[in-house]
């Protein structure tokens, strides 16, 4: 019984991430800036490993709060650097992504030589692995991510209007920067508990693949998130159950894995249905 | 010894890394480097499933093919499936880099040449381990040997190609008009820079490439006031940083290329800090 419910749970709970992640990187898609969220995931790994190395405990919300911190640095170190040297925008995140990544990976070595260091599993977040979710850790992202969707339901207008034309919207009276605060810490959010699903190095295919493969279907802002969230709930709920299945492959890859198959297939169906209508 | 035969090796994977990285920075690609650097795992792991043995010419070529396909598949994306581009780099980075890792947990276990870490960290510590001994001497590792040709190739490459690499850096379009072929520029360094993620693999990882391409063209960039100050500053910023994160690796006692690209970023965090001609820094780039 207690373990169909810890399943249920499971399910449940990285669908939820997948598909909040799915609708941030639909907004990050809209305003160019897919990689941000693949910076930050790297970004936040320092936050995580230094929370646990003070706290000593891996408690979900500790790590959780690291990571917040650690990703608003390199928010606020990008936008810094970009005001105060001429570097482009691509060399500027690159360069505040490795820095922090680096960090994070010579601390996590030195945990690492820890006694406390196995136990904790921290390697986890680099490839991500479902299994070493607790039930109150599946809970606790549950509640965040619903508090988030509701977020995004409730201002949708605004973000979506941010995100499509920004001056509009500030010549509307809105300010720019609150939202743009509000976005930063919806992304951060997402992109720290979704790490610890999938992984660091594979957050950005949470992020960025359910709406590419949803933008080659349609154009349709509503069909759009529709098609997202359809997609985006077919890659978690797939790849977490093949990875129940098959314990020794990471949780991470697969979804990545079947997201990039997806695209692949509604691309071909697009240049097929393309040509139909050319010829046909 | 241990020490200065590390040295050497982290000395002859970041001076490539820091001249090709000065041209990627200019030319506004960083993340196609990073996507091709995540990108050779899939051609390693194929090439090594095919053949057997990872110190193979036939491994070598896999990958960097596996490599230069990346740019092709990025092309691909943004004509064919009409995905924007920073979408489209990121597609083909977790598709070819979630290959891999797959590839890896199906046919290998835990404990082989291959393993997760290594995809990350690399393993610059056990280069040290296959000495060429000549005669009682130690002449160098089997790493130190299979660099040294690339680290030369390269030097060269920006060397007798500089002209042509400065026009194109600084204005694309002019090149063209010029009648120099910038394709063939283009992918001369692409795939100069995916021989360059094979052969490092082994010390520094698939992950942090990046790192050594980005972070010493970047604090040479802030310093520079010309092209070639640039190319210089850069390869001496990087043979800095190795010795500094290798000597305090050792010290401390971490794996050492994560915190080789720390020092890095420790020179370009004092660099920007205490450059005082920040307001002069030249653009380079017209386009």
């Amino acid at each position: 019984m207690s373990a169909d419910f810890s399943i249920v749970l499971l399910f449940f709970g990285v669908t939820l991430i997948s598909v909040t992640a799915g609708i941030i990187g639909y907004f990050n898609l809209l305003q160019k800036k897919s990689l941000i969220g693949d910076a930050l995931a790297h970004a936040v790994l320092p936050g995580i490993v230094l929370a646990f190395l003070f706290s000593g405990v891996r408690e979900s919300w500790i790590l959780l709060i690291g990571a917040i911190i650690a990703g608003f640095l390199a928010l606020t170190a990008i936008s810094f650097l970009l005001k105060h040297t001429k570097l482009k925008q691509d060399s500027v995140i690159a360069l505040v992504m490795i820095t922090f990544f680096s960090l994070g990976l010579t601390v996590l070595s030195y945990v690492q030589l820890k006694p406390l260091g196995n136990q904790a599993g921290l390697t986890d977040f680099l490839f991500g692995k479902i299994a070493a979710l607790s039930q109150n850790d599946l809970f606790f992202f549950s509640v965040l991510c619903s508090i988030i969707l509701s977020a995004v339901f409730v201002t949708f207008k605004i973000i979506f209007g941010f995100a499509f034309d920004s001056s509009f919207m500030r010549f509307k009276g809105f300010s720019g920067n609150t939202w743009s605060f509000f976005m930063n810490v919806i992304t951060i959010i997402i992109v720290s508990i979704g790490i610890q699903a999938v992984g660091v190095v594979l957050m950005s295919a949470l992020l960025i693949l359910p709406v590419t493969s949803a933008k080659q279907l349609t154009n349709n802002r509503n069909k759009l998130i529709i098609w997202t969230v359809c997609f985006a709930l077919f890659g978690a709920s797939f790849g977490t159950f093949i990875s129940l299945y098959s314990s020794q492959l990471p949780t991470g890859p697969l979804i990545s894995m079947i997201l990039c198959t997806t695209l692949f297939i509604t691309a071909v169906l697009k240049r097929f249905t393309l040509l139909a209508k050319n010829y046909g | 010894m241990d020490e200065f035969l590390l040295i050497i090796t982290a000395i002859l994977v970041a001076i490539p890394a820091a001249l090709l990285g000065v041209i990627l920075l200019l030319n506004k690609s960083v993340m196609i480097g990073d996507a091709i650097s995540h990108a050779v795992l899939p051609g390693i792991v194929i090439a090594y499933l095919i053949v057997g043995t990872m110190d193979n010419t036939y491994v070598l070529m896999g990958a960097s093919i596996a490599g230069f396909i990346t740019t092709l598949l990025i092309d691909f994306f943004q004509a064919k499936f009409a995905i924007q581009k920073d979408a489209a780099i990121g597609t083909a980075t977790t598709f070819l880099f979630s290959l891999g890792v797959l590839l890896l947990a199906l046919f290998f276990g835990q404990n082989t040449e291959l393993d997760q870490e290594c995809v990350l960290f690399g393993a610059i510590e056990t280069t040290v381990i296959e000495q060429v001994l000549v005669g009682e001497t130690i002449f160098g590792t089997r790493a130190i040997f299979q660099l040294l040709p690339l680290t030369i190739i390269v030097v060269l490459f920006v060397f007798f190609g500089f002209s042509r690499l400065k026009s194109w850096l600084f204005n694309a379009s002019y090149t063209t008009l010029l009648g120099i072929s910038i394709t063939k520029w283009r992918l001369s360094v692409l795939l100069l820079l995916s021989l360059h993620a094979v052969l490092s693999f082994e010390s520094v990882g698939a992950v942090m490439l990046i790192g050594l391409l980005v972070l010493p063209g970047a604090t040479a960039l802030l310093l520079a006031k010309n092209l070639k100050e640039a190319f210089v500053y850069a390869v001496i910023i990087a043979i800095i940083a190795c010795v500094i994160g290798v000597l305090v690796g050792f010290q401390i006692n971490v794996s050492i290329a994560p915190v080789i690209i720390f020092s890095n970023s420790f020179l370009f965090i004092g660099v920007f800090i205490f450059d005082r001609n920040r307001k002069h820094q030249l653009n380079f780039t017209k386009n």
